[in-house]
C-alpha cells in the first residue's frame, strides 16, 4: 500500500501537526521575557538613555542571530546538507524569539522609563522591530508546515532590509521610547497595528514567494535541470501556493486591520474614514490584493504574472507602511520622521 | 460561481434582454478590475495632491494655469467630485450586478443533494487505493463523516457500488457576504454623506453654543443643533517634555428646560447622544487674560504703560503702531543640560508672544517669559530663528531703566568713545539720578550689558509679562453618522465572507468500490477555480482510509 498520495501528478503529503511545537516556543518566549524583566527591573529609572535599555541590547543580539541565519539560508543554496538548513532554522527561531522577548521587555521598560507606559508598537522604530519579528515568525510557521527550508534564502533578506531600516532609525536618534500623543492611547490602535503588521508580514512572505517563482521559472527556461536553483527552489506550483496562501492570510488580516483602524478613527477623530493619506493608501493596498484574488479565483491566473503582482503588491504595501510617513502628511502621527 | 457544467442552471444562458446583457457587462471581470484600478489610481492622486486647501496655496505651488485646470476638474476636492462619485457608483453597480447574476444559481446549487450523480467526466483530483475497506461502504461513509461530510447519496454503476458525499453546501454564501458587504459599506457611506454631517465647534470654558461649522469644499456653513452644548470645564495634562498627555472636557447638553446629559470626554472617548457624537478633537486659547507692561524706549523718560488685555486682541496707538497678542504658552520645557547628549528637562514657565508692527521698526515678535524678565527673546519677520539675549536687568526695575536712559543720553553727546569717557558719562548719569557711588559696580554691569544688547538689536520697546488667567476653548468634532451601524455590520459580514471564500469550499467526493480488486477509486470536485485546497483534503482522506482499513481489517 503506497502512502503518499499522487494528486494531479504531484505527490502530496498530509499536513502535520505543528502546534505543539509552536506552543512550546510561545511558552519559551514568555519565560525568557519574564527572566529579562526580573533581571532588569531594579535597574530602570525614568529617563535612562535608550542604549542602556535591555530591550535595545536584546534587539541587537537578535539582529545578529537573524543576520547569521540569513547567511546560512543563503549558504544552504549551495551547501545542501540538512545540517546547514537546520542551523539556519535554529538561528532564525532564536533571533525571532529574541526580538519578541525584546519587545515584551520594552513593554515593561516603557512603564518604568516613561511617565506612562505603552504597548511597544507605537512608533516607527518599534513597529519595524515588530515587522521583522512577525515576518520571520510567519515564515517559520510556513516552513514547519512545508518542511522546506530553501525559501528562507528569499524571505530572510526582506527581514534584513527591515533591520537595516531599523538601524537607520537608530542612527537618526529615533529609537528611544517616546510618550504617546493622546490619540494613540486606544485599545483599537493596538489591535489595529497588530493586525496590520501580520498583514504586512504575510505580504512580505508572498513577495519572497514571487521572487522564488521567477527565479525558478528562469532557471527552467534555461533548461539546466541540475543547477543550484533547480535543486533548492521549490517547484513552481509550490511557490505559487506559498504566494497565494500568504496573500490569503494577509488579505484577511489586512481587511480586519483596516476595519479596526476605522473603528479607532471613529472614536478618536469622529469619522471612520476621512481619506487621510495612510487610510487611502491602505485602501490602495487592499484593492491591489483584491484584484490579485479576483484574477486568481475568477480568471484562474497563476504563474509569473501573479508572481509579479505579489512583488509589486509588496512595493505598494511598503509605500503604505513607510513611504506615506516619509513623503505624505496626515493624521497618523505615530510614524512621523523628524 | 462555478463553471462546472454539473451546476449550470437552466437560467439566463439563452436570455439576452438588454437588462441581462447590462448585468453581464457590468459584472464582467475586465470592468470590475478596471474600476478597482481606477479607484486605486484616483486615490493615489488624492494623497499626493493635498486636498481642500485655500486657492492661494495651490496657485503658489502649482502655478495659475495648472490650478485652473485641476480646479475645473475638482481635483482639490476629489473625493467629493462628480467623477469620483461616478466611479464609486459604477463599482457598486458592478458588484451588485455580480450579486444579481449569481443569486439564482446560488439557490440552485445550495439545495440539498438531490440525487445520485454519475461519476464525473472531469475531476479536480483523485486517487486509487488498495484497501480491504473496498468491501464496506458503511465504513467509508463513517470516515467521510469524520472529515465533516454531511450529505450522502449512494448508487451503483456497472455493478459497482458508488458513494457521493458533499460538504460545504453553503460555502458559496461567502461570495455574497463579501460582495454584499462591499455594497453595504458603500451604501452606509452614502447614507452618512447625505443624511449626516461632520463639523467643528470651538467652545470656550463656561460657554454654551448650538452652532456647528461644517466644511463644504473649502468654505464653511453653519448648522444648528436641536440643543445647546456647554463646556463646563476643560482640563489638560502635560508630560514632563511639555507635550500634552491628555485633554478632556466636561460637556453638558442642555435645552430650554434644563440639562439633558453630561459627560467628561477625552480624545478616545466621545459623548454620543441621539445619533450626534461629540469628539474631543483639539483645544486652543479662547482669549486668556494677560497683563503686561510696555516700556517705550523711543519716547523720552522711557514711559511705562500697563496693559490688561487678552490673547488674540490687537492694540493700536493711532500712529501706525500695532501690537497683536498672539500666543500664551503656559509651559516652556527646555533642555537645560550643559553637557552634550544629556537631557535635563526644565519648565521655564509661562511665555507670551506679542507681535509688534510699526512703520519705523518693521515687524518683530517678542517672546516674554514671566519667570525670566531680563531675557530678550524676539524674532524679526523673515528670520526663521528666535534671537535670545540678556538685558542685564528686568525692565520693570525702574531705577535701572532710568539710569540706562540717562547714561544713553550722556554717551550720545560723546564725540569719542573709550573706556574713560564711558566711565565719566556713567558717573554723570549716576549723579543726575542722585544714586550713591557705592552701587556703581552693580549698576554699571547691568547698564553696560543692557546698552550693548540694545545697540545690537535696536528694539523700540521692551515688555514685562506680569500675569495671566488662562481661558481655553475645547475643540469639538461634532458628527452625525447615520450610516455607521450599517457600515460596521457590513464589515463583519465582509470579514466572515472572506474567511468562507478563502477557506471553505463546496467539496464533492465520489467513491467507487471495486470489490474484486479490493480497491477504492476516489474522485473529487471543488467549487471555484482555485483547486489547491483539494490536495490536502485528498491527502487526509487517503490517510484516514488507510488507517481505518488497518484497524478494521
Ligand atoms: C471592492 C471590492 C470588490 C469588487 C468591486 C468586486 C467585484 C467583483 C465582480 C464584479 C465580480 C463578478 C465576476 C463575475 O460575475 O464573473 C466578482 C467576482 C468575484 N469576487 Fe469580487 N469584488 C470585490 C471584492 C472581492 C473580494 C474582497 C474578494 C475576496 C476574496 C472577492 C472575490 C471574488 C470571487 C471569488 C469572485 C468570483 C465569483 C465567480 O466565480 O464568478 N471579491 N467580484
Amino acid at each position: 500500500m503506497n502512502n503518499t498520495t499522487v494528486i494531479n501528478g504531484a505527490p502530496v503529503q498530509p499536513p502535520r501537526s505543528i502546534w505543539g511545537y509552536w506552543l512550546a516556543m510561545l511558552v519559551l518566549t514568555l519565560g525568557l521575557a519574564g527572566l529579562a524583566i526580573t533581571g532588569e527591573a531594579d535597574r530602570l529609572a525614568p529617563g535612562i538613555p535608550f542604549i542602556d535599555l535591555l530591550s535595545y541590547k536584546l534587539t541587537g543580539y537578535a539582529n545578529v542571530l537573524l543576520g547569521a541565519a540569513t547567511l546560512l539560508y543563503l549558504a544552504h543554496l549551495w551547501f545542501t546538507q540538512p545540517a546547514v538548513g537546520k542551523w539556519a532554522t535554529g538561528l532564525a527561531t532564536a533571533g525571532m524569539i529574541g526580538l519578541l522577548v525584546a519587545l515584551l521587555t520594552r513593554w515593561f521598560e516603557t512603564h518604568q522609563v516613561l511617565e506612562e507606559g505603552h504597548v511597544p508598537i507605537s512608533n516607527l522604530y518599534e513597529v519595524t522591530i515588530f515587522f521583522t519579528a512577525l515576518t520571520t515568525l510567519i515564515y517559520l510557521i510556513l516552513e514547519s508546515l512545508s518542511r522546506n527550508r530553501h525559501p528562507g534564502a528569499f524571505v530572510l533578506p526582506i527581514v534584513m532590509a527591515g533591520i537595516a531600516f531599523e538601524l537607520w532609525l537608530v542612527s537618526r536618534g529615533q529609537a528611544g521610547p517616546q510618550n504617546l500623543v493622546p490619540a494613540l492611547k486606544s485599545y483599537w490602535m493596538h489591535a489595529h497595528v497588530l493586525a496590520n503588521f501580520i498583514g504586512y508580514g504575510a505580504f512580505a512572505v508572498a513577495c519572497g514567494g514571487g521572487v522564488m517563482y521567477l527565479v525558478r521559472q528562469r532557471a527552467e527556461a534555461r533548461g539546466n535541470s541540475d543547477g543550484m536553483v533547480m535543486r533548492v527552489v521549490p517547484g513552481l506550483g509550490e511557490c505559487d501556493n506559498l504566494m497565494y496562501r500568504s496573500i490569503a492570510i494577509g488579505f484577511i488580516t489586512f481587511t480586519i486591520a483596516t476595519i479596526l483602524g476605522a473603528a479607532w478613527a471613529y472614536d478618536a477623530w469622529g469619522g471612520y474614514w476621512s481619506w487621510d493619506p495612510k487610510e487611502t493608501w491602505s485602501l490602495i493596498v487592499w484593492i491591489t490584493y483584491a484584484v490579485y484574488l479576483h484574477l486568481r479565483f475568477v480568471k484562474g491566473w497563476a504563474g509569473s504574472r501573479m508572481a509579479w503582482w505579489a512583488i509589486l503588491g509588496f512595493g505598494v504595501t511598503l509605500f503604505c507602511f513607510i513611504g506615506v510617513n516619509m513623503f505624505l502628511s496626515g493624521l497618523h502621527s505615530y510614524g512621523q520622521l523628524s | 460561481m462555478s463553471n462546472d457544467p454539473e451546476n449550470r442552471t437552466p437560467d439566463n444562458s439563452q436570455a439576452s434582454g438588454i437588462a441581462v446583457r447590462l448585468i453581464r457587462f457590468l459584472s464582467s471581470m475586465p470592468v470590475a478590475v478596471t474600476l478597482l484600478c481606477l479607484v486605486a489610481l484616483a486615490s493615489t492622486i488624492g494623497t499626493v495632491l493635498v486636498q481642500n486647501r485655500e486657492p492661494d496655496y495651490y496657485i503658489a505651488n502649482l502655478g495659475p494655469s495648472w490650478y485652473r485646470l485641476l480646479d475645473a476638474l475638482d481635483f482639490f476636492d476629489m473625493y467629493g467630485s462628480w467623477w469620483f462619485i461616478t466611479i464609486m457608483t459604477l463599482l457598486v453597480l458592478s458588484v451588485s450586478a455580480a450579486l444579481l447574476r449569481h443569486g439564482p444559481r446560488f439557490w440552485h446549487v445550495s439545495r440539498p443533494l438531490q440525487a445520485m450523480r454519475p461519476w464525473p467526466k472531469r475531476s479536480d483530483g483523485g486517487f486509487t487505493l488498495a484497501t480491504p475497506l473496498a468491501a464496506d461502504t458503511q465504513a467509508v461513509e463513517g470516515v467521510l463523516r469524520r472529515l465533516g461530510y454531511t450529505e450522502f447519496r449512494s448508487g451503483e454503476e456497472q455493478g459497482r457500488p458508488l458513494l457521493l458525499a458533499r460538504k460545504g453546501r453553503y460555502s458559496r454564501l461567502g461570495f455574497f457576504f463579501v460582495h454584499g458587504g462591499v455594497v453595504l459599506i458603500c451604501i452606509g457611506g452614502l447614507i452618512t454623506s447625505q443624511l449626516g454631517f461632520r463639523g467643528v465647534m470651538n467652545l470656550p470654558e463656561a460657554e454654551s453654543d448650538d452652532k456647528v461649522y461644517v466644511q463644504d469644499g473649502n468654505s464653511y456653513r453653519t448648522l444648528q443643533l436641536p440643543f445647546k452644548v456647554r463646556n463646563d470645564d476643560f482640563a489638560i495634562s502635560f508630560y514632563k517634555t511639555g507635550m500634552p498627555s491628555e485633554y478632556s472636557s466636561q460637556l453638558t447638553l442642555h435645552g430650554e428646560d434644563g440639562d439633558i446629559i453630561s459627560k467628561r470626554i477625552t480624545v478616545n472617548d466621545p459623548l454620543r447622544y441621539q445619533g450626534i457624537t461629540f469628539y474631543q478633537a483639539s483645544f486652543g486659547d479662547a482669549g486668556s487674560g494677560v497683563n503686561f507692561t510696555i516700556h517705550d524706549l523711543t519716547t523720552p523718560g522711557f514711559p511705562e504703560q500697563r496693559v490688561e488685555s487678552a490673547v488674540h486682541k490687537e492694540l493700536e496707538d493711532g500712529m501706525g503702531l500695532k501690537l497683536t497678542i498672539k500666543e500664551l504658552r503656559q509651559h516652556n520645557v527646555m533642555n537645560m543640560a550643559t553637557e552634550e547628549g544629556k537631557t535635563d528637562l526644565q519648565d521655564a514657565g509661562a511665555s507670551l508672544d506679542i507681535h509688534l508692527s510699526s512703520p519705523s521698526s518693521g515687524n518683530i515678535t517678542y517672546r516674554i517669559y514671566m519667570a525670566y524678565p531680563h531675557m530678550l527673546a524676539f524674532g524679526r519677520t523673515g528670520d526663521e530663528e528666535m534671537t535670545y539675549d540678556n538685558l542685564g536687568f528686568a525692565p520693570a526695575e525702574r531705577e535701572k531703566l532710568q539710569l540706562l536712559e540717562a547714561y544713553l543720553a550722556e554717551v550720545g553727546q560723546l564725540k569719542v568713545r573709550d573706556p574713560d569717557s564711558n566711565r565719566a558719562a556713567f558717573t554723570q548719569a549716576m549723579e543726575k539720578l542722585q544714586l550713591p557711588l557705592s552701587r556703581a559696580t552693580e549698576l554699571g554691569t547691568a547698564v553696560a550689558t543692557a546698552e550693548s544688547a540694545l545697540r545690537t538689536h535696536k528694539l523700540p520697546m521692551l515688555f514685562t509679562f506680569s500675569g495671566y488667567k488662562p481661558k481655553m476653548y475645547t475643540g469639538l468634532q461634532v458628527a452625525r453618522d447615520p450610516g455607521s451601524p450599517l457600515v460596521w455590520s457590513a464589515c463583519a459580514l465582509l470579514v466572515i465572507g472572506l474567511y468562507m471564500m478563502i477557506y471553505m469550499h463546496e467539496k464533492r467526493i465520489w467513491v467507487r468500490f471495486d470489490r474484486e480488486q479490493q480497491q477504492l477509486e476516489v474522485c473529487a470536485l471543488l467549487s471555484g477555480k482555485d483547486k489547491h485546497p483539494l490536495n490536502t483534503t485528498l491527502a487526509r482522506l487517503q490517510q484516514e482510509l488507510g488507517s481505518a482499513s488497518s484497524t478494521t481489517g
